[in-house]
């Protein structure tokens, strides 16, 4: 087979995995074959280098990113850390199936942290724009999707909430000693 | 640790050595247009073959695409969903050019058998304006309007009709190549807004996919705005040049819809136009100010209802941008070129606006 057109059958077989690999991630749950199909058809999949910055902290939020392959550090830099000072904070370490920026798809607000290319890294990406385009052709799996995404913002907004019960906590016990 | 990754930097100065180079190659380009060699002709058929049916291509995909998407939420597949609105239109045309074109064909036949007594008045009245004009001022030196006048028309007297008959079989030339060109459009250009895309480094990528968005949007609302309010104001001016017993009603009335497209000076140029026939067609001034007034009419709607509706105001341009626009609209492709320049300079503008707003967001300014 010549490269043409082994390049577009391999597009075909690409498309199908990503369609696979999406049916797994949770934002994408309770989606049928078809949906996940026209879903896959509005994602990027987007290739980085080692070390290539993916986003940077108050960059205007376009979207979510899920890694296919590689992995994505999340990284926020020192307070009052001078731009080539000191070694950022890591946050997290995200790996195949893991995603990071959904915060960003109701409101498209600025970015939280910057995001780097830990390895040579496949992202697929999901971004407001097409979501939202989405919905108005597909309103049905739109609101799928748009729950999705509630359910896991709510449980990262309670995870955050009870952190910061228990470092409250922690810090009245310390106070009364 | 992380390696950096470079990419062309999008810093003043890069802007500044861009903008250089493009100078230079306009420069370049005009100074071998100025040599007489076949650069300038080939950039003009590009110019007829492709870019001008792909602009109107892409007019027509942005007043169209709506009606697509609600086929698609209502599940009629694409493909299908876009022969059906083909079918539909063309059954439509055909239809409207039945009703119209025998009345259409009367009055361009009658405007070419005319344009010579119309000529024979002008001139009969200048000659009159010339001779009160020598007698009372008495001047050394005779004034020789008539004679320059007369010369002047005898050259150009059948342009403007062979230019009328120009744009309407450019026009139609244009319908073989337009619908093919749409048909793709509708039908893949959200795969080919992906495949851009993914051509795109990743630096500039979320930037350029909301750009796209943006642009896209705002293009969309004004392509659609236009054509609406020019539809309204060609209509009105129809019914009311009919109403008020003007001769060439169907053309002035097309004429007036297609000026509104250019700001300020297109509708003076179809009350000039309107004014014009009418007086000369019936003899009477006051006749021809009563012609106008389903123009001026039109134009308070427009004013009043239409434009605070329908047009967004970042997408208006400024008059004398509009005239340099039409002229090298001119230049570059005729008639029709002279027709989308002023949407190009429109949709340009709004572009670089768009773009503009997204790199002080991003960079924080302003």
């Amino acid at each position: 087979m010549d490269s043409v057109w082994g390049n577009i059958f391999r597009f075909e077989r690409d498309r199908v995995d990503n369609t696979k690999f999406l049916e797994k991630i949770p934002i994408f749950a309770g989606l049928r074959k078809g949906e996940l199909r026209a879903l896959e058809r509005i994602t990027h999949l987007r290739k980085f280098q080692r070390g290539e910055i993916i986003f940077h902290k108050n960059d205007p939020g376009v979207g979510l990113y899920v890694v296919r392959s590689g992995s994505v550090r999340i990284v926020i830099d020192q307070p009052g850390a001078s731009p080539s000072g000191e070694e950022p904070i890591l946050l997290a370490n995200l790996l195949v199936g893991d995603f990071f920026g959904e915060a960003s798809l109701p409101d498209g607000s600025p970015r939280s942290a910057t995001a780097i290319a830990e390895e040579e890294s496949e992202l697929i990406g999901l971004f407001r724009p097409d979501l939202l385009d989405f919905c108005s052709r597909d309103a049905k799996t739109g609101n799928k999707i748009l729950w999705n995404v509630c359910e896991v913002l709510a449980k990262r907004l309670r995870h955050v909430n009870d952190a910061l019960s228990s470092r409250k906590v922690a810090l009245q016990k310390e106070q009364s000693k | 640790m992380s390696q950096p990754v470079t990419y062309f930097e999008l810093t003043p100065k890069n802007i500044f050595r861009l903008t250089f180079a493009l100078i230079v190659a306009i420069s370049l380009s005009l100074f071998i247009h100025q040599s007489g060699t076949v650069l300038f002709t080939f950039l003009k058929l590009s110019i007829n073959l492709v870019v001008l049916p792909f602009l109107l291509s892409l007019v027509l995909t942005y007043i169209l695409a709506p009606v697509i998407s609600w086929a698609e939420v209502m599940g009629i597949e694409k493909t299908r969903s876009i022969l059906i609105l083909f079918l539909v239109l063309l059954c439509g045309v055909v239809g409207v050019s039945a009703l119209i074109s025998p009345f259409a064909i009367d009055q361009i036949t009658s405007l070419r058998a005319e344009v010579p007594r119309y000529v024979k008045i002008l001139i009969e009245q200048v000659v009159l304006v010339e001779n009160y004009l020598n007698s009372e001022l008495g001047l050394a030196k005779k004034i020789k309007i008539t004679t320059t006048l007369t010369h002047w028309v005898e050259q150009h007297q059948g342009d403007v009709v062979e230019w009328v008959f120009r744009f309407i079989r450019t026009t139609f030339s244009l319908f073989l190549l337009v619908p093919l060109f749409t048909f793709f459009l509708l039908h893949d250009g959200s795969a080919m807004k992906r495949g851009i895309l993914s051509l795109t480094p990743n630096r500039y990528f979320e930037s350029l996919l909301i750009i796209l968005h943006h642009v896209n949007r705002s293009l969309g609302r004004f392509i659609r705005g236009q054509f609406v309010e020019a539809s309204i104001i060609g209509l009105i001016a129809t019914i009311g040049l009919k109403l008020v017993g003007v001769k060439y009603f169907w053309l002035l009335g097309f004429l007036a819809g297609v000026c509104n497209l250019f700001p300020i000076f297109g509708p003076l140029i179809s009350m000039i136009l309107t004014f014009g026939f009418s007086l000369l067609d019936s003899g009477s001034l006051f006749f021809g100010f009563i012609a106008i007034t389903p123009l001026l009419f039109g134009q308070v709607v427009d004013h009043v209802v239409l434009m605070p509706l329908l047009i967004t105001k970042t997408a208006s341009i400024h008059f004398m941008t509009g005239i340099m626009a039409i002229l090298v609209g001119g230049v570059m492709a005729g008639a029709l070129g002279m027709v989308v320049a002023v949407p190009t300079v429109s949709i340009l503008k709004l572009s670089f606006r768009e773009i503009l707003r997204h790199w002080k967001t991003r960079n924080h300014v302003g």
